[in-house]
């Protein structure tokens, strides 16, 4: 222990002399090359500490993870500034109805205008937070969403741990330094924070907040250092995760999160006052001459102000005083008030009412990629190729598989994704073509190398198939020697077939071995030639 | 409140992934699906949580993902009564797995035990292969034999060293 302690201290004295230099390093190169810094930073850190530690990789990132936490921030930050930047600028091109909403809303809530369209547009909202034990995968603390709630967090963690050993030792092995950072499902994004012993896994509908991660690591970085040696030591007891203070800092992050989201929608009504007179202004100097597009603003503003609905897109088309409302609402309640709101408006003739009703569950590209992700599975484990059309609510299949019970077992899990709520199959199940025909020499009944390629081959193809269904196996002789001993032949080929079959390729459907003597006629062997000697294998009828 | 990951070792075909089944869903099936990567299955045993990982069985031309045995705390090596190499095999699994977690107990389970097989066994010389071995059991994933037992004295012996 009192090595360790020293070993930390160095690293710590050599961090504190080096971040600064780092830090500059980053905001210097970064104008000149982006790709090159990883590179720079790699060996700089890397030559500091390499005296000290050769394998303990984790420990370091552990120890280090405070100030390395921030370095990484800083160059993701830069990143991620660039985008802002790209982001305001599309703003400042596009002048429409909504961006002055927006640029509103921006002023009221205190933040960014471009974090505000951020938000607006992908609708991030963190569902979960699991802090994970590397090695095993094992769930540490978590915290959801009860609004949105993971299934089974366990699994997940479990899942993911499995995954990003299998990607790092791909990336091991292709000499790359990096980390898997993040998953990305269905409309989910599961992002990873990696901190030595343990990582952090975070859930999200879209991506994340810049802010919210800033957050997320900081909370990270006070676990590592308040409870780092708790979870080194992990070896399987919870309770000493349980009542610590790592859950409530967790939950904190996830509080936080959805308090921000409700505070957005309870603004009070006064506060709309001073926008509305903004919105009204600029609204009546633009179309002052245009009197249906002053109606149009005004379906607009009442749609704006309407405090239930100001937050969801709403569009308003006007054609000879009739007004058609096209958007996405959560519930028939708002899709009722939007009408009633605007069928009060003075000048509006009638309501053709075209909003969408989505919950977060029925939110079709979210069904439409699971669908998708659920059949790219199915595909590849039954060697199908099922393809997929999905008009909301109906999802179509076609394609073929070889057996009843895979199709039983798509439709079910289909059926269990949220939000499908019609199947139509046009699934043909097909039975493979078995048959196969295996040939002897004259007078023996072992099977020779040249058709054992044949036999496994037609193994192989029957490990796809169901297994209650069963195979006649008919051996056959050709017409030369007593009957007597054709007969013995023609049984004891089929045996061999059989037994190879069974035994060795451990097929597991029924097998109905029997010698025949009569070639079937469709066949058109002669019966004096060397074809003659064979086993016919095919599904039994 | 414990909470670990075992891991199931084997040649192919042997049945780990009908054994968990058994444990986890009391279900069977005749249908052979083999294995690709890793899944997972979780079990409820008291106050412990099981987080069994079934991995992708060992065949000749594709050994065993080593990164998959990480941080497991205890093992199940799984071998059929009814394929002699798979019995074989057994010695090798082992030293795979000791070779990630050195310390980790291991079960083994000589599994079909419900099928006649024409060679027999010699349950004490696999019992020696290892000080880490706990048990040998003749399992039956399709009677669901010491299936049970086959599990739930993992758990124990882990809990026990986890408390410790
Ligand atoms: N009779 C009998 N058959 C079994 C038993 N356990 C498994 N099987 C059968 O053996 C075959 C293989 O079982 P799996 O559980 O898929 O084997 P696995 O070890 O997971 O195989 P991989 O995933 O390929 O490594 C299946 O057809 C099972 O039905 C058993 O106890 N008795
Ligand atoms: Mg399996």
């Amino acid at each position: 222990m009192a090595k360790d302690d020293k070993t930390l201290k160095d690293d710590e004295a050599l961090l504190e002399a080096i971040s600064p230099i780092v830090n500059e390093l980053i905001d210097r190169n970064y104008i000149n090359s982006k790709d090159k810094i990883a590179a720079q930073i790699a060996p700089l850190i890397g030559s500091a500490i390499r005296v000290q530690i050769k394998s303990q990789k984790d420990e370091v990132v552990d120890a280090l993870y405070p100030v390395m936490g921030n370095m990484i921030s800083r160059y993701v930050a830069k990143t991620f500034q660039e985008m802002l930047e790209s982001i305001n600028k599309q703003i400042q091109e596009g002048l429409s109805f909504r961006v002055i909403k927006r640029k509103i809303q921006a002023k009221i809530r205190g933040v960014s205008e471009t974090e505000l369209l951020l938000s607006q547009n992908a609708n991030s909202n963190i569902r979960a937070l699991l802090l994970i034990h590397k090695e095993s995968g094992i769930v540490l603390a978590h915290a959801q969403n009860p609004l949105a709630p993971i299934n089974e967090p366990e699994m997940l963690a479990s899942m993911m741990s499995a995954i990003k050993s299998f990607i790092n030792d791909w990336i091991e092995k292709n000499q790359e330094h990096k980390e898997l950072g993040e998953i990305e499902f269905g409309g989910n994004k599961i992002t990873i924070e990696d901190a030595g012993y343990s990582y952090f896994a975070i859930i999200t509908d879209g991506p994340l907040y810049a802010n919210s991660h800033k957050k997320i690591r900081k909370v990270l970085e006070s676990i590592v250092v308040e409870h780092g040696d708790s979870i080194r030591e992990f070896h399987g007891d919870l309770s000493s995760f349980s009542n610590m203070t790592i859950y409530k800092k967790i939950s904190y992050l996830l509080k936080s999160e959805s308090l921000k989201q409700e505070s957005s929608k309870k603004i009070h009504p006064f506060l709309f006052l001073l926008p509305l007179i903004l919105v009204f202004f600029i609204a009546w100097s633009w179309y002052e001459a245009n009197k249906d597009a002053k109606l149009l603003t005004e379906v607009k503003q009442k749609l704006y102000t309407t405090p239930q609905i100001t937050s969801y897109r709403i569009d308003a088309l006007l054609d000879s005083n009739i007004i058609s409302l096209r958007g996405e609402v959560p519930s028939k309640f708002h899709k009722d008030l939007a009408e009633s709101k605007v069928s009060e408006i003075l000048g509006v003739h009638g309501v053709k009412n075209e909003l969408i009703i989505i919950n977060i569950a029925d939110d079709p590209m979210q069904i439409s990629s699971n669908i998708s992700y659920l059949l790219q599975g199915f595909n590849l484990s039954y060697n199908s190729n099922i393809s997929y059309t999905y008009n909301y609510p109906k999802v179509e299949l076609k394609g073929r598989v070889s057996s009843e019970s895979s199709k039983a077992k798509l439709l079910a899990s289909l059926k269990k994704i949220d939000g499908v709520k019609e199947i139509k199959d046009e699934i043909e199940v097909v039975l493979e073509d078995i048959k196969t025909t295996i040939y002897f020499d004259k007078a023996s009944s072992e099977i020779k190398d040249s058709e054992m390629d044949k036999l496994i081959e037609l193994a192989s193809l029957l490990k796809t198939q169901e297994s209650k269904f069963f195979i006649a196996i008919d051996g056959y002789s050709d017409s030369s020697g007593s009957s007597e001993m054709n007969k013995k032949l023609a049984i004891s080929r089929a045996k061999e077939v059989e037994h190879f079959l069974k035994n060795r390729a451990l097929v597991s459907q029924t097998l109905k071995a029997q010698g025949r003597d009569e070639l079937p006629l469709e066949l058109g062997i002669d019966k004096d030639s060397q074809e003659a000697r064979c086993v016919i294998i095919s599904w039994k009828k | 409140m414990f909470a670990y990951k075992v891991v199931m070792v084997g040649d192919f075909a042997t049945g780990k992934t009908s054994l968990i089944k058994r444990f986890v869903d009391n279900s069977f099936s005749e249908e052979y699906l083999s294995s690709i990567g890793v899944s997972i299955s979780k079990k409820v045993l008291g106050n412990s949580t099981m987080m069994l990982w079934d991995i992708e069985g060992r065949t000749e031309f594709k050994p065993i993902f080593k990164q998959y045995l990480n941080g497991a705390k205890g093992f199940i090596i799984v071998a059929d009564l009814t394929r002699k190499n798979t019995i074989e095999s057994i010695q090798e699994h082992i030293k795979t797995s000791l070779s990630v977690v050195s310390d980790a107990p291991i079960c083994i389970a000589l599994n079909k035990s419900d099928i006649k097989s024409d060679f027999s066994v010699n349950i004490e010389q696999i019992k020696g292969l290892s000080a880490n071995i706990i048990s040998v059991f003749k399992t039956s994933a399709l009677s669901g034999d010491a299936v049970e037992d086959l599990f739930k004295q993992l758990n124990a012996k882990i809990i026990k060293e986890i408390a410790c």
